[in-house]
C-alpha cells in the first residue's frame, strides 16, 4: 500500500499522560511524526490532538483503531489533507534587504497575504499562514534570494467541514 | 470533624473492599510503607499473600483472575517495586486479563528529582496497559479506584495501573463511595448489532456445508461456554478452540476438535483448512494460530464476532464482522439456527481424529524402549487420574503445549497459559493465584525445568500459606522448545540450550515440600495418584526424554497446511 500523508484528528480528555499514549501508538510501529499540535478544542475539558505521519492507510486504520479503544480518547478519524480544512502557521526571520526588492515585498504582502509583525535594523519577522506547501514555497523563495535568516513553523491546525453537532453528538 | 477523616492508605483498603477484593498479592517498601502499616488493620477483611518477587504478585494476580473471573490485584513499592511488575502487566495486556496493579509513588512534592526509588511508572507501562493513573491526593482515591476497576473489568478487559504518591496515602479525606458510571458512549455501550447481520450470519451458518466454530477466550470471558455448546449442538456445527480458548468446550465433546495453531491437534488444523465458514468467537487470529495468512483457511467464509472492534480484519480479512459481547452475539444468532446433518463434514472429523489418535499413540504414548518418559505420557496419566474439574497451569514451551494437547477438560476457566506473551516463569505463580482464588479445586502445574527455575523462589510463598499447589517438573534438562526448533530448524546446533540443573526434588524438600524424583517410567503411575490424593503441596519432578519433540508443528513462515508431523 502506497504511503501518504494523513491526518489523524483526536478529541481527548485534556489529562496528563493522554498524549503519551497517542504517540505511543506510532513509536509502537516505528512511525515518524511529522507534525503534532494539541490544544483546546471548542468543548471544555476536552483537547483537540492533530497529527501527521506519512504512512499506509492500514497503518493508519490500525493506529486509529488502536486510539479508539482508549479511555481518554473520545474521538478520533483519520483524513487526508484534502478532505480537512488544514493550515499552518509559520514565522519567518528575513534579512531587511526584504523590503528593498519592491516587487516581491508587495508579492508577499499583497498576493501571499503575509503579515509583518516586526522590524528592526538587523531583521524584519513575517507572519503568514497557509498549507504547507504555500509555506515551503515561500521560504524557498526567500532563500533562493539569500534573504531568510530564520523561520518556525506551527502544527497543523484542522476543522472539519462536518457540522459541529454530529461531533457533540459523538463525544458527549 | 477530623474524626471522620481516614487516611488515604485507608481509604484505598476500602475502596478495594467496595469492589468485591478479597484477596491481595504483594510485596513491601519504603514507599509503600503507610499502606503496608494500614494493612495490618484489615488482615481479617483482606488476604494479602506475600509472595518471593513482585513478578511473582503479578502473575499471582493473573492466575487468581483466570480462574476467578474477577480483576487481580497486586501491590509493589516504588522503583523496583513497580519496574519488577512490568512482564505480567504486558503478559496481562496480551491476554485480555482484568488486573489492577497498585504501585507507590514518591510525594508528590518529590516527583521528578530522581528520589530514592523513582522510577517514572506511569510512563513506562503506557504501551502496556489498558488504561493507567497517578492518584497524587487522598482525595482522588475513591473515583479513580472505581473507574480502575470499571476500566479493568470492562469490554475488552485489560491490566490498569495505579500508581499511588506517598503524600496520597499519608493525606486525610473524608470517604464516600460511588460506582464508576461511564460518561462517554465510548467503549462502554456497545451498538447493537444490525438485524441485517445477524440474519446475514444465520444464513451463512445454515447454508455452509462445513462449518467450523472457533472459540477463543473471548467466551470464557463473557461466560458463553454453554451458549457455544449450544449452538454447536444445535446446529450440528465442529468446534475448535484457540490456545487460550481451551476448557470453554468439554475435551470429550464429540463435536471437539482439540485446539488449533503452531503447535495445535492435527484434527483442529486440517479442518480449518477444508472448512467452508468459520465462524470466530472471542479471538484475534494470531500468527500462532493461523499460520502464514495467505494459506490460511483458504475455503472457508469467515465470521468474526469480538467485542474488540480493533481486531476485525487486523490479520485475517473476514466476510462478516459482529461487533459485540460474545454471550450476547450469540444468544442473537442462536433462534435462526437450523440443525443440518452436514455427513461428509462430520465423516471427514472423525476420520482425522482418528489419524490423529493413531499418531499420538504411535509416537508419545507406548511406552518407549528406552523406557524414557514422553511428556505427553505424564500429561495424559495425569489427566486420567486428577478430578475433572481441576484447574491445569502451564508454565511455557514444550511443557505447555503438551499439557493443552493432552490435559482433558469438561468446565471453563479450569486452563491458564501465557499465550499472547508466552512468558516463561508465568506458571508457579500463577498456580498460587489460582488456589488462592478457587481453594475448592486441585490445581496441578506443568512445568519446564527452565521456566521453573524463572519462579522457583515461589516456592516460599507456597510453603508459607501451605498452598496445595500440585507441581509437576518435566525435565529434560534442556530448553526444550528452543532445543526442538535448533534441531529442526539450525541443523541441530544446540547453542545455550542444555541445563545443568540442581535436584529439584531435594530443593522442594528444603522448603518442606513433599517430592519425588520419578526417573522410570514404572513408577509414573502410582506417584501420580499419591499426588493427587494428597492434601498439601506436592511437587514430581519427573525425568522425561531428553530430546522428544512435540508434533505436529506448523513451521514458522509456513501455512497450515505444511504442518510437519516429525
Ligand atoms: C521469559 C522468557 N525467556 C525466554 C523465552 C524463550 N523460550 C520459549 S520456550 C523456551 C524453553 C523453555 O524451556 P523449559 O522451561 O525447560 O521448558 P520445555 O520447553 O523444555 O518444556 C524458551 C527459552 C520465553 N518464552 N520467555
Amino acid at each position: 500500500m502506497e504511503n501518504k500523508e494523513f491526518i489523524v484528528l483526536a478529541f481527548v480528555n485534556n489529562q496528563i499522560s493522554v498524549l503519551n499514549r497517542i504517540t505511543s501508538a506510532y513509536l509502537k510501529r516505528h512511525i515518524n511524526i511529522e507534525s503534532l499540535n494539541v490544544s483546546e478544542s471548542y468543548i471544555k475539558g476536552i483537547s483537540t490532538v492533530v497529527i501527521s505521519a506519512i504512512i499506509s492507510e492500514e497503518t493508519v486504520e490500525r493506529i486509529v483503531n488502536q486510539l479508539n479503544n482508549n479511555i481518554d480518547i473520545l474521538n478520533v478519524n483519520y483524513f487526508l489533507q484534502d478532505e480537512l480544512i488544514y493550515k499552518e502557521m509559520a514565522l519567518y526571520k528575513i534579512s531587511p534587504d526584504f523590503i528593498k526588492d519592491s516587487l516581491f515585498f508587495n508579492h508577499f504582502l499583497n498576493r501571499l497575504n503575509g503579515k509583518i509583525i516586526e522590524i528592526s535594523n538587523e531583521y524584519i519577522i513575517a507572519e503568514k499562514s497557509g498549507s504547507k506547501a504555500e509555506l515551503d514555497a515561500l521560504k524557498q523563495s526567500l532563500e533562493r534570494k539569500n534573504l531568510l535568516i530564520s523561520y518556525a513553523r506551527s502544527g497543523n491546525v484542522v476543522l472539519q467541514r462536518e457540522p459541529v453537532e454530529s461531533l457533540l453528538r459523538k463525544v458527549s | 470533624m477530623e474524626n471522620s477523616k481516614i487516611t488515604g492508605a485507608e481509604a484505598m483498603l476500602i475502596s478495594l473492599q467496595k469492589e468485591g477484593v478479597d484477596t491481595i498479592f504483594g510485596y513491601p517498601g519504603g514507599t509503600i510503607m503507610p499502606l503496608y502499616d494500614k494493612l495490618f488493620d484489615y488482615q481479617q477483611q483482606i488476604r494479602h499473600i506475600l509472595v518471593r518477587h513482585e513478578q511473582g504478585a503479578v502473575h499471582a494476580a493473573q492466575g487468581y483472575s483466570r480462574a476467578t473471573g474477577k480483576p487481580g490485584v497486586c501491590f509493589a513499592t516504588a522503583g523496583p517495586g513497580a519496574t519488577n511488575l512490568v512482564t505480567g502487566i504486558a503478559d496481562a495486556m496480551m491476554d485480555s486479563t482484568p488486573l489492577v496493579c497498585i504501585t507507590a509513588q514518591v510525594g508528590y512534592d518529590k516527583l521528578g528529582s530522581n528520589f530514592f526509588q523513582e522510577a517514572d511508572t506511569i510512563s513506562i507501562t503506557i504501551p502496556l496497559t489498558k488504561w493507567s493513573y497517578q492518584i497524587t491526593s487522598a482525595s482522588e482515591i475513591t473515583t479513580i479506584m472505581s473507574k480502575a476497576f470499571y476500566i479493568a473489568r470492562s469490554g475488552r478487559p485489560g491490566p490498569v495501573l495505579i500508581s499511588f504518591t506517598k503524600n496520597a496515602q499519608t493525606e486525610l479525606t473524608r470517604f464516600s463511595y460511588t460506582p464508576y458510571k461511564p460518561q462517554q458512549i465510548k467503549g462502554k455501550m456497545l451498538p447493537e448489532i444490525p438485524s441485517v447481520s445477524i440474519s446475514e450470519a444465520v444464513n451463512m451458518i445454515n447454508n455452509s456445508l462445513m462449518p467450523l466454530i472457533i472459540s477463543g477466550q473471548g467466551v470464557l470471558i463473557s461466560g458463553a461456554s454453554d451458549k457455544c455448546m449450544e449452538l454447536s449442538q444445535k446446529g450440528n456445527i465442529p468446534i475448535i478452540t484457540t490456545l487460550l480458548g481451551i476448557s470453554s468446550v468439554p475435551t470429550n465433546y464429540i463435536l471437539h476438535g482439540g485446539f488449533a495453531g503452531m503447535h495445535g491437534s492435527l484434527t483442529a488444523n486440517h479442518m480449518i483448512q477444508k472448512s467452508d465458514l468459520l465462524i470466530a468467537i472471542g479471538m484475534r487470529f494470531s500468527d500462532r494460530f493461523t499460520g502464514e495468512i495467505p494459506g490460511f483457511a483458504p475455503n472457508a467464509k469467515i465470521i468474526h464476532i469480538d467485542i474488540d472492534k480493533a481486531e476485525f480484519d487486523k490479520c485475517v480479512k473476514c466476510d462478516l464482522k459482529l461487533h459485540g459481547d460474545a454471550l450476547q452475539t450469540i444468544k442473537l444468532i442462536m433462534p435462526g439456527i437450523k440443525y443440518r446433518k452436514r455427513e461428509e463434514w462430520i465423516r471427514y472429523m472423525n476420520q482425522v481424529k482418528i489419524e490423529d489418535r493413531n499418531m499420538i499413540e504411535s509416537m508419545y504414548l507406548k511406552e518407549k524402549k528406552s523406557g524414557s518418559i514422553s511428556m505427553a505420557k505424564v500429561v495424559e496419566s495425569v489427566a486420567e487420574w486428577c478430578c475433572n474439574d481441576s484447574i491445569i497451569v502451564t508454565d511455557v514451551g514444550q511443557n505447555q503445549m503438551f499439557a493443552a494437547r493432552f490435559s482433558k477438560f469438561s468446565n471453563p476457566r479450569n486452563f491458564i497459559t501465557s499465550g499472547g506473551l508466552g512468558t516463561m516463569g508465568f506458571g508457579l505463580p500463577a498456580a498460587i493465584g489460582a488456589i488462592c482464588g478457587k481453594k475448592e479445586k486441585d490445581v496441578i502445574i506443568f512445568t519446564g525445568d527452565g521456566g521453573f527455575q524463572m519462579s522457583i523462589h515461589e516456592l516460599g510463598t507456597i510453603m508459607k500459606y501451605n498452598l496445595p499447589v500440585k507441581i509437576v517438573v518435566l525435565n529434560n534438562s534442556f530448553l526444550g522448545m528452543v532445543r526442538q526448533w535448533q534441531e529442526l530448524f539450525f541443523e541441530k546446533r544446540y547453542s545455550f540450550t542444555e541445563m545443568d540443573n540442581p535436584d529439584f526434588s531435594k530443593i522442594a524438600q528444603a522448603y518442606g515440600i513433599l517430592s519425588y524424583k520419578i526417573m522410570n517410567f514404572n513408577d509414573l503411575e502410582s506417584k501420580i495418584k499419591e499426588m493427587i490424593s494428597h492434601k498439601g503441596p506436592i511437587l514430581l519432578e519427573i525425568d522425561v526424554t531428553k530430546e522428544e519433540n512435540i508434533f505436529p508443528m506448523v513451521p514458522a513462515g509456513k501455512s497450515l497446511d505444511e504442518l510437519i508431523t516429525q
